[in-house]
């Protein structure tokens, strides 16, 4: 066919020369592709959304950053190694619904560092699987939010389903979103390309929103003076940790229109409990005991539910069993490991209005400054007193910005 | 086993790297016939024995037909093998489609018919293997074909994996005797193999495959479609069964090519041609090609009848090739509509641009027969030509707009790539390495950027 057979004396040899070639080209392939990506990867580093969790600890350290991002999944990509990286005196662990803890809310000791962890941890075996970084991180108290789902045995979410799902997820991707999830779990963050990569950017660059969130989020600076990274328009993290809701500050939904959203989910059955599970049990009492044993203190609590939902919830046909027993069970575990535990999910006891909520599952920051407060105020033995001025608190929040804005910022 | 998953993409280089090690013809072979039976076995082991029914037949007619002297004795070995081959085919394809269009003519003449329809599946590519076990016999029994008397041979002609599901049908006399001599892996002939696997990917995953959301979508529920939506998803489906079925036998070719094997090229820029009767010859050539040679030819006496005979031969071999595309009468009726189209000549004549504006034409005939091969029933695929016909632009709801717009890209994509580039992937030859090499890159980024991987089913499969 052509003058290279001629060059070739046996199959073997020929086979060789293929391979050179597949090498050669896979080369040229390579080099390609980095040009080729290297003006889009710029792009995108350069409104914040590839920063990784180093650097945006460091830039947090430096300048007031609103962090968040359109396409990786937040949660688990800053929050996770952040536990270890701020090195902060007061930690608050747990789901988004430990997001709303800010720093000034411990501004008893002023050198007393606090961050929350707010996302990282979504289920019992998260929390499982952060004891070593959290002891590695040896703040002084942790203020851990514990939620409902965590405990109800037919919601039970095990580790290794995540990682079921990502090994589907490389050749169905559903969509970006639960592609990071999954590839951030599964491999931590390590690798830093692969096709899923490629695939989040082709599926990024067909979506709208991207070219709409990349184009208008590309001016750094806005009127706050405040450093805004990454694509997502919506909101981000603010430098403690704590989440803005940037867009449900400025619209809020009615209190009505929150308890519809949960008690709609509540009918729909996707809470029905069928009881406490024994497992997250043991977790939480593994967490506890460790924490005791590497000197650290935890103070556990219930984070508030809208009050019309929570109902819906305790329903005796719903999770009425779950929710009698939880909370005392929860209570026990922490009294057996010398910890202390609050049950703050009726929000009418801790003083918080519906107003208050960004969404039925969670309090406002003015919501969290007021179940503060009442802590404090009730348990002066609490450790949370040599960190928290409940006078202070009672102050800011009368003198709120608005329902859902504590501080303004 | 299909083309477009992640086990076939480690399969292949193995089967590749253990068949060059070997150093004998029948060790390769060998190698050849178990990762056909494995890649077939993939979907159910079970049909593995529908094959070798077949293969094991054919083999033992053809030997009988070899070595029988009387024309009587040979005629009635080929009616085993047909009737052994055929009546698999009719027993797991047409059975019930004939069962339940008896039943239903009996209801209508008042009678009631006591028999139910039996759960068959329908084993992937009978249809294919079929005609490719059949043609031997057939070959032999008229001495186009040796007899092959090794059954390695003959069982790898009947499974060899790379067309076997899906074709391109290849004639006994072309493929054994490739199977039969010792092969030589050549450079260029293995990176043509490896030119006609990208681009049968490129065709499949994105062309064919970035289609399938809209088509299915608005032909699955014609009747809440607009005829605008209806239009525009024919186009679509158009290319959307080019892009599959040329992706599947363009990677076919490619793998066969990778093992010294030249197939036939089954798709040569189908729509370009300036009339259905070219269309057919540039469509599913190997197909076309088995019912020209064995159907119009052999069964019907092909041109060398009186006028209305030839006529009439036509029209039987298209109602025959529409009922092998699948048992329901759409399929017969798509046939029954091409054999007319066949005889419609192209309308201008002359000029660059009357070329342009036949190929139009043609395009337009052929996606009005593809609404009979995509819908579901006959009362469907009218619905669909009432909404089509009576559609007005008032109708092309904005809304729309961002769901359809592959099918006014990908079309174009295609036809300017055969326009420039030619019907086959060998054309890139000509150019330099640097320039060759820049295509494949591009069309690796069109792959990974805009290819669709949810391992979408070859449609062909189903025939």
């Amino acid at each position: 066919m052509s003058s290279t057979n001629t060059e070739v004396v046996n199959d073997r040899q020929a086979m060789l020369l293929l391979l050179r070639h597949g090498v050669a080209f896979s080369a040229f392939f390579a080099c390609l592709t980095i040009l080729v990506l290297a003006p889009y990867r710029y792009l995108l580093r350069s409104v914040g959304e590839e920063l990784s969790a180093n650097e945006i600890c460091e830039l947090s350290a430096k300048e007031k950053v609103l962090w968040s991002s359109g396409f990786l999944s937040a949660g688990t990509h800053l929050k996770k190694p952040m536990i270890e990286k701020q090195q902060a005196t007061i930690l608050a662990v747990g789901s988004s619904r430990t997001m709303q803890f800010r720093t000034k809310m411990f501004s008893r000791i002023p050198e007393a560092k606090f961050y929350t962890v707010g996302g990282a941890v979504q289920n019992a075996v998260d929390l499982d699987n952060c004891i070593q970084n959290v002891l590695a991180a040896r703040p002084q108290l942790i203020i851990l939010g514990l939620d409902f789902w965590w405990f109800q045995a037919a919601n039970g979410i095990s580790s290794d389903d995540l990682i079921r799902d990502v090994s589907s997820s490389l050749t169905e991707t559903k969509s970006i979103r639960e592609t990071l999830d999954g590839y951030n779990r599964a491999f931590r963050l390590k690798v830093r390309f692969s096709v899923d990569r490629l695939q989040m950017y082709q599926q990024a660059w067909n979506d709208p929103r991207f070219h709409e969130r990349l184009w208008a989020e590309s001016r750094l600076d806005d009127a706050t003076g405040r450093v805004k990274l990454g694509c997502k328009k919506t909101g981000g993290f603010r430098n403690d940790g704590s989440y803005r809701y940037s867009a449900l500050i400025d619209q809020p939904f009615t209190p009505d229109q929150i308890a519809a959203q949960g008690e709609a989910l509540v009918q729909a059955g996707k809470y029905v409990a069928a009881g406490v599970d024994q497992a997250a049990c043991v977790r939480l009492a593994r967490f506890l005991h460790e924490c005791r044993k590497g000197g650290i203190e935890v103070v556990a609590l219930l984070p508030p539910i809208e009050s019309r939902v929570l109902r819906q919830l305790q329903a005796e046909d719903v999770g009425g069993e779950f929710w009698k027993q939880w909370p005392f069970i929860t209570e026990q575990i922490c009294g057996m490991t010398g910890h202390e535990f609050y049950d703050c999910s009726n929000p009418e006891l801790s003083g918080i209005s519906s107003q208050q909520f960004v969404d039925w599952l969670h309090a406002a920051d003015t919501g969290h400054a007021s179940l503060l407060a009442q802590i404090c105020e009730s348990t002066p033995a609490s450790a949370l007193n040599q960190y928290v001025d409940a006078e202070q608190l009672r102050a800011d929040v009368i003198n709120r910005v608005s329902e859902l804005d504590l501080y303004g910022d | 086993m299909v083309f477009n998953s992640l086990v076939f993409c480690i399969f292949l280089p193995l089967v590749f790297v253990a068949y060059w090690l070997c150093r004998k013809q029948k060790n390769r072979n060998r190698i050849l016939l178990a990762s056909s039976y494995v890649f077939y076995g993939w979907w159910d082991w079970r049909f593995l024995g529908l094959i070798l029914i077949s293969s094991l037949v054919d083999y033992q007619c053809g030997l009988k037909i070899g070595s029988s002297a009387a024309d009587s004795q040979k005629k009635r070995w080929l009616a085993v093998s047909l009737c052994v081959n055929l009546g698999l085919l009719c027993t797991f394809k047409y059975l019930n489609f004939f069962a339940e269009s008896t039943a239903t003519m009996l209801q209508m003449l008042g009678y009631r018919a006591g028999w139910s329809t039996l759960h068959v599946v329908l084993p992937v590519g009978i249809s294919f293997y079929t005609f490719q076990t059949l043609s031997y016999t057939i070959d032999v029994y008229r001495g186009k074909c040796d007899v092959c008397s090794k059954p390695l041979d003959f069982f790898l002609f009947v499974a060899f994996f790379p067309q076997l599901v899906a074709g391109p049908i290849e004639k006994a006399h072309i493929l054994l005797p490739q199977l039969q001599k010792a092969r030589r892996l050549e450079i260029d002939s293995a990176r043509h193999g490896l030119r006609c696997i990208l681009y049968g990917f490129l065709l499949k995953s994105v062309v064919a495959d970035n289609l399938t959301a809209f088509v299915d979508g608005v032909y699955n529920q014609p009747e809440s479609a607009s005829g605008f939506e209806l239009l525009m998803a024919t186009y679509g489906f158009a290319f959307q069964i080019y892009g599959d079925f040329a992706g599947y036998t363009w990677i076919a070719i490619g793998c066969a090519a990778l093992f010294g094997i030249r197939l036939t090229q089954n798709f040569r820029s189908p729509y370009l041609s300036e009339s259905p009767r070219e269309f057919w010859h540039r469509w599913h050539i190997s197909l076309s090609a088995w019912f020209s040679e064995y159907v119009y030819i052999g069964l019907f006496g092909g041109a060398r009848v009186s006028g209305f005979r030839h006529v009439l031969n036509i029209l039987l071999t298209f109602l025959i090739s529409g009922l092998w595309h699948g048992a329901n009468w759409t399929f017969v009726i798509w046939g029954g509509l091409n054999g007319i189209l066949y005889f419609v000549a192209a309308p201008f004549r002359g000029s660059w641009w009357s070329k342009q504006l036949n190929a139009m034409v043609c395009f337009h005939m052929i996606c009005a027969t593809w609404i009979l091969f995509r819908a579901d029933s006959v009362a469907t695929a009218m619905t669909i030509f009432e909404r089509i016909a009576y559609w007005s632009p008032t109708q092309m709801a904005a809304g729309t707009v961002p769901s359809w717009y592959p099918v006014a890209i990908i079309p174009l994509c295609v036809v300017g790539m055969e326009i420039i580039g030619g019907d086959s992937p060998g054309v890139l030859q000509q150019y330099t390495q640097t320039t060759r090499w820049l295509i494949y890159s591009l069309a690796l980024f069109a792959l990974f950027f805009l290819g669709v991987f949810d391992r979408t089913p070859y449609i062909y499969f189903q025939f």
